[in-house]
């Protein structure tokens, strides 16, 4: 390649990097933690802890509950969320308020009603890397152009490398600061680069998915906006007017379990309830499968199967549907999930050392940005992974209801900027990553703690199997985070390389 | 900001901008994609969606590496006019 295109493709890379870091970082840390928001579940609420079902889940007694009761009551359309491994309860999701859909929670074997579901840390921490709390679909956009911006740095990155496969191996963390860094971003970023460049395609897609189908349907199908729709979500029968007893959704899933004994049925979207022409769709996947999605649709008035319909049925619609497990792990069970968790965390440091490295380097180029910014965007950084500690010591202390996700939001963000103040502040961002890395810790230790504390089952230290593997998990992670924050060198320890003011050191130190 | 020897250099506004005009250029490429793929619609819907981010990425490298901020925006400004004729003659049926 010419030098001169990959100067220019190094600006782009190192631009990229300098003035979105923070951001790419914080799409990439909060995905660490949105990995196991299902896993979570058991920790944060007793309801989560029960058993599965030991057959059909009991969802015709779970909406006859809700029928029944004038607080709920069954609207014409609703979506219920069916028992999972982590969450052996019937979720159904019935309306909006203000502007939040509102959730109950039933028993999955008796369709007991246990009350209106309150998210909570987890649930959080996983809308965090989705949509950042932005209102509305604008924060999924943004997180989507995360992912346009992460292929940005990756396909630059990989062009200014000269020799690839050097940096697989390449790590001398004694010379320089600078260089550390540097041979850090490379190795991580060429080892994990499939992951990398999966992760990144798959996050702007699943973000701007909702923006990029709608107009690409309308091209597709000649502006015929009904057309697009039925192709994707299929025909629905229209509203009869006429008022008919409903079938048994309890047979419907028998039916399913007979006819697909391997698949899962995940939810259920209902449409005109009480009408001749209602219909349930049951959305059905398999674990370990990634592009087997089906949607069995049901007359509710005969309770016989009308259509069994996939995307997937299109090669398109097949690697579309791939997406989001292959964006959650969540197609290889546990292991699969930690081995993400590892990859993502790779991904935050890339993003991270490249702020750095370019930090670095415009003080040895004689060119520094203010200390109070360079502390600031340590602060920033270094705060995110103190902010989702104290989310996840917090949602033990707070009362378990519908506002608690709300109240999440105001421990989160105000640790967050005063991480940020607190790095600018300091002017020094060595001791800066350290306090913030040992608190950091300490507020991850206490968590299993406020549990054992404050949680409505802390009768029983480890209530389930789930509960013991989350606890050991947040204590291993802050054994680590409490090592590596020991290590961060003091400016008077560091090697001496780095205390001299250094000449700009060439490109190929970067590029290489 | 993107700056390099021997060229022009493109200022944080004029980088923002080329990111901002970016958005109609692989919006409409896709688009257009999508209208005039020989294939089945919904695949042809499906595919030209999962193409646009490579399309954007590729649209913003080809920008950002202009020769100064009036090339950069000449680039991607020109690309997403005719991105935005394509997709409404696409969305029009035509």
């Amino acid at each position: 390649m010419h030098q001169q295109t990959r100067i220019r493709l190094f600006d782009i890379h190192s631009g990229t990097g300098a003035i979105l870091g923070v951001f790419l970082f914080a799409v990439a840390f909060t995905g660490i933690a949105a990995l196991f928001f299902a896993e979570l579940e058991p920790w944060e609420r007793d309801a989560a802890r029960s058993a599965m079902p030991p057959g059909v889940p009991a969802l015709d007694a779970a909406l006859a509950t809700a029928a029944g009761d004038e607080a709920i009551g069954l609207p014409s359309s609703f979506f219920v969320l069916l028992p999972q491994e982590f969450r052996p309860t019937i979720m159904l999701i019935h309306g909006v308020h203000g502007g939040v859909p509102v959730w109950e929670e039933f028993d999955g074997t008796t369709g007991a009603h246990l009350g209106p579901y309150a998210q909570g840390a987890g649930r959080f921490l996983r809308n965090l890397h989705t949509d950042l709390h932005i209102p509305g679909p604008f924060g999924r956009y943004l997180v989507g152009f995360g992912g346009v911006l992460m292929l940005l740095s990756i396909v630059t990155g990989v062009a200014i490398h000269a020799k690839i496969f050097r940096n697989l191996h390449v790590f001398r963390p004694f010379r320089s600061r600078r260089l550390a860094w540097t041979d850090a971003h490379n190795v991580l970023g060429v080892w994990g680069l499939p992951f990398h460049a999966t992760l990144a395609f798959s996050g702007a897609i699943l973000g701007l998915g909702g923006v990029l189908l709608s107009v690409v349907a309308l091209a597709s199908f000649g502006g015929d906006r009904d057309k697009a729709v039925a192709a994707v979500l299929g025909e629905r029968p229209a509203e009869t007017g006429v008022a008919v007893q409903m079938a048994s959704l309890d047979a419907m899933l028998a039916d399913i379990g007979v006819r697909v004994p391997d698949a899962i049925p995940a939810s259920v979207e209902i449409g005109n309830w009480g009408d001749a022409g209602g219909e349930a769709r049951f959305r059905v996947l398999r674990d370990d499968d990634l592009e087997w999605f089906e949607t069995h649709a049901y007359s509710l008035a005969t309770g016989e199967l009308s259509k069994v319909s996939s995307v997937g049925d299109s090669v398109g619609g097949r690697i579309y549907l791939a997406l989001t497990p292959l964006h959650f792990g969540s197609f290889g069970g546990l292991a699969m999930k930690a081995l993400y968790a590892v990859l993502g965390l790779a991904l935050s440091l890339v993003t991270a050392s490249g702020t750095i490295i370019w930090l670095e380097r415009r003080a040895q180029q004689k060119a520094p940005v203010a200390p109070w910014l360079a502390g600031a965007t340590v602060g920033a950084m270094a705060g995110l992974p103190l902010a989702s500690a104290a989310v996840l010591t917090a949602h033990h202390l707070l009362p378990d209801t519908t506002g608690r996700v709300f109240a999440l939001g105001f421990v989160c963000f105000p640790v967050w900027v005063l991480a940020t103040v607190f790095g600018a502040w300091r002017n020094d961002d060595r001791s800066a990553l350290r306090a913030l890395m040992g608190a950091t810790a300490a507020l991850l230790a206490l968590a299993p703690v406020a549990r054992l504390l404050f949680d409505e089952g802390r009768a029983s230290l480890m209530p389930t199997t789930a509960v013991a593997v989350a606890e050991f998990s947040m204590l291993a992670l802050a054994a680590a985070i409490a090592v590596a924050a020991r290590a961060v060198p003091d400016r008077q320890h560091a090697p001496a390389s780095t205390r001299r003011r250094l000449v700009a050191e060439p490109l190929s130190e970067d590029a290489a | 900001m993107v700056a390099s020897p021997k060229r022009p250099a493109l200022g944080a506004g004029q980088t923002a901008a080329v990111m901002l005009l970016s958005v109609p250029s692989a919006l409409g490429t896709a688009a257009a994609v999508a209208a005039m793929a020989p294939m089945a619609e919904i695949d042809a819907m499906f595919l030209a969606g999962l193409s646009a981010p490579l399309v954007w990425v590729a649209v913003l490298v080809w920008g950002l590496m202009a020769d100064g901020a009036k090339q950069a925006l000449q680039r991607v400004g020109g690309l997403a006019a005719a991105s935005i004729v394509l997709t409404v003659l696409a969305a029009s049926g035509g």
